[in-house]
């Protein structure tokens, strides 16, 4: 009896000994990841995010990362440290930077030790995202729409018989899609986009490019609060009952931002002539009913806006090319030969698909 | 006897199953709205740029309530709203000059704010908050606007709409491009040969001193562009469309003088 009691002893004391070298914080056991979304940090206190995100913050004038300049933003973490009101992490994790060897200070910190100074860029670029942008492209369209003025209508806008959009006139850029979207300066990590429900009719061949694929290709999108902040800073002109960060960000599952821009036609450039005269909504002619940006599972431009340009019988290969792939490939089927391949918009990644039916020209 | 009775079940499920893929043979089809002849007494503006319009399904029967709602809907120009405000004949004016419906429509520039009173205050408003940083009290202007000034326009057009069409949800809305070429419904449901839908702008086109709204039904097929014209005058022939023209009324302006 004595023995087990002794036995029991010695246990019991292991474990309290033991239990010294056990986080008790949950931020100490997430080492770097802060989630937003927990009851402590979602309700009460915290549902307020300006409890935390101070808008703009001190700091805000200070040069920023990629020599942008400055304005009134959240450019750093919620401080910890500050007494009083601004104390926001460790009112509730007091003890958590003196236990664990400091992991609790890599939430913030390069270094996640008690002698930790520098802080990480904010925000961490490769952490898994939290909430989602909430953006209705139609509303902000039927705002910033300008209705195009021309300085000679000789032209009569509105009799051409043709099925092909008009240009825009040159001297003045749509002050639309524009202020968002703005050709890309670098070129961006881009692929083909993945097929399904078609059957690849043959190999992948090495891809030829006509012109040089280059930056101007593409379009960014707007990254951070620059691009918003023009109209929206201190949440102005969101809508009623959502004048707080929730205006624009929506708290989600956390993801991975996909930073790969996936084309079905990766050889499509928006500056070359004929189609840098055009109106975004020319092509891209849903955007203008897009309610949340969240909602686009790609850029939506349908294969007819190709159309009116690329296939039509009259002179020159650009114009009929879409008709003389579309006729050589089916040729290629019906004689038995190796499949021709799509390469005048697609690389082969996506050319050497059988046709979808949405391109077959009535 | 129950040979004869399991046939004619076979024969009815074959039928009801028939009649059911028939119903589900669903293809889509594409409306390109376009103008013609729709120009103002001011050669340099391009009425139908821009503006949205809206897809409901059925014809023009079928939708004789909206047409209704559109007659008997007060229309308010968009000087008379700007005049309502107070705006300053110079804000009015430079609205004007881009031919803008809200100062959202273009950049204002440095040469832009003396003059005009509405950015002169929010100029000053925005030194004081943006620490004294000229570029960002130009640029972020529009956050230091009155909100009635700069989104008013807009809340009162979406209640238009709203008023409108009441409780039926448009199926498509799309804006025109920037040149008014036109606007393109895509992926319209057809269903069999071809189908009926009804297109309106709602909110009316100002051209000079009067407004102009169009509702027109189309016969869309499957997968050809319908092309639907909205002409002005409107051909007294044309059956498939109803043209709503409303005088404007006229609130003066003082001119700006800058």
């Amino acid at each position: 009896m004595k023995t087990y009691i002794t036995i029991l002893l010695i246990t019991i004391g292991c474990v309290i000994y033991g239990s010294v070298f056990i986080t008790r914080s949950s931020a100490q056991r997430r080492a770097q990841a802060f989630s937003h979304n927990t009851k402590e940090h979602k309700t009460g206190r915290y549902a307020d995010c300006s409890v935390c995100h101070q808008l703009p913050t001190p700091n805000w004038t200070s040069p920023r990362r990629h020599k942008e300049p400055s304005f009134p933003d959240v450019t750093t973490f919620p401080n910890p440290h500050r007494q009083g009101a601004g104390n926001v992490c460790f009112a509730c994790h007091t003890d958590a930077a003196f236990s664990g060897g400091g992991v609790f200070c890599g939430t913030c910190h390069t270094v996640p030790s008690m002698r930790a100074r520098a802080v990480l860029p904010f925000p961490v670029q490769g952490r898994a995202r939290q909430f989602n942008i909430i953006f209705p492209h139609d509303v902000h369209q039927d705002l910033i729409a300008k209705n195009e003025k021309f300085p000679d209508v000789a032209v009569a806008h509105f009799v051409r018989a043709s099925y092909s959009p008009t240009p825009v006139a040159a001297a003045e850029d749509p002050y639309s899609c524009a202020v968002c979207h703005e050709t890309s300066s670098q070129m961006p990590r881009n692929r083909a986009r993945t097929l399904t429900g078609l059957k690849p009719l043959g190999d992948v061949v090495a891809d030829t490019f006509e012109r040089p694929l280059t930056p101007a290709f593409f379009k960014d999108s707007p990254d951070g609060h620059a691009s918003c902040f023009n109209c929206h800073y201190q949440y102005q002109y969101l809508p009623k009952g959502k004048q707080n960060c929730a205006g624009c960000h929506e708290m989600t599952s956390p993801y991975i931002e996909r930073r790969t821009l996936e084309r079905y036609s990766t050889k499509f450039d928006h500056t070359r002539t004929g189609h840098v005269e055009n109106d975004c909504a020319s092509c891209h002619v849903r955007i203008t009913q897009n309610s949340q940006v969240k909602l686009m599972k790609d850029a939506d431009v349908p294969i007819s806006t190709c159309w009116r340009c690329h296939a039509t019988q009259e002179e020159g290969k650009s114009r009929r090319v879409l008709l003389d792939e579309i006729a050589a490939r089916e040729a290629s089927i019906s004689n038995k030969t190796a499949p021709f391949q799509c390469t005048y918009c697609h690389t082969s990644a996506v050319g050497r698909f059988e046709i979808p039916v949405s391109h077959k020209k009535p | 006897m129950r040979l004869k009775t399991v046939c004619i079940c076979l024969g009815l499920i074959l039928t009801a199953s028939s009649f059911a893929f028939a119903q589900a043979d669903t293809s889509v089809g594409s409306i390109v709205v376009r103008g013609r002849n729709v120009k103002g007494p001011d050669k340099a503006k391009i009425p139908l740029s821009r503006k949205r319009f809206y897809l409901f399904p059925g014809g023009l029967a079928d939708n004789a309530d909206l047409i209704e709602g559109i007659r008997a809907a007060e229309t308010t120009s968009r000087d008379c709203f700007y005049s309502n405000l107070k705006a300053s004949p110079c804000f009015i004016a430079w609205l004007h000059e881009g031919n803008c419906e809200s100062p959202f429509c273009r950049a204002v520039k440095r040469e832009d704010i003396a003059g005009v009173k509405e950015f002169e205050v929010a100029y000053a408003k925005g030194l004081t908050t943006y620490r004294n940083k000229p570029d960002l009290a130009l640029s972020w202007m529009i956050n230091n606007l009155p909100s009635d000034l700069a989104s008013g326009y807009y809340r009162q057009q979406r209640s238009f709409v709203e008023k409108v069409t009441r409780a039926k949800k448009p199926l498509q809305t799309i804006l025109s491009t920037a040149t008014g070429a036109e606007a393109n419904f895509a992926g319209v449901p057809v269903t069999g040969k071809s189908t009926k839908y009804f297109v309106s702008n709602i909110v009316p086109v100002e051209i000079g001193n009067k407004a102009y709204t169009w509702a027109c039904e189309i016969d869309v097929q499957p997968a050809k562009p319908t092309t639907l014209i909205l002409a002005l005058p409107l051909d007294p022939k044309r059956k498939n469309c109803v043209l709503v023209e409303k005088e404007l009324k006229v609130c003066s302006t003082d001119s700006c003088k800058k």
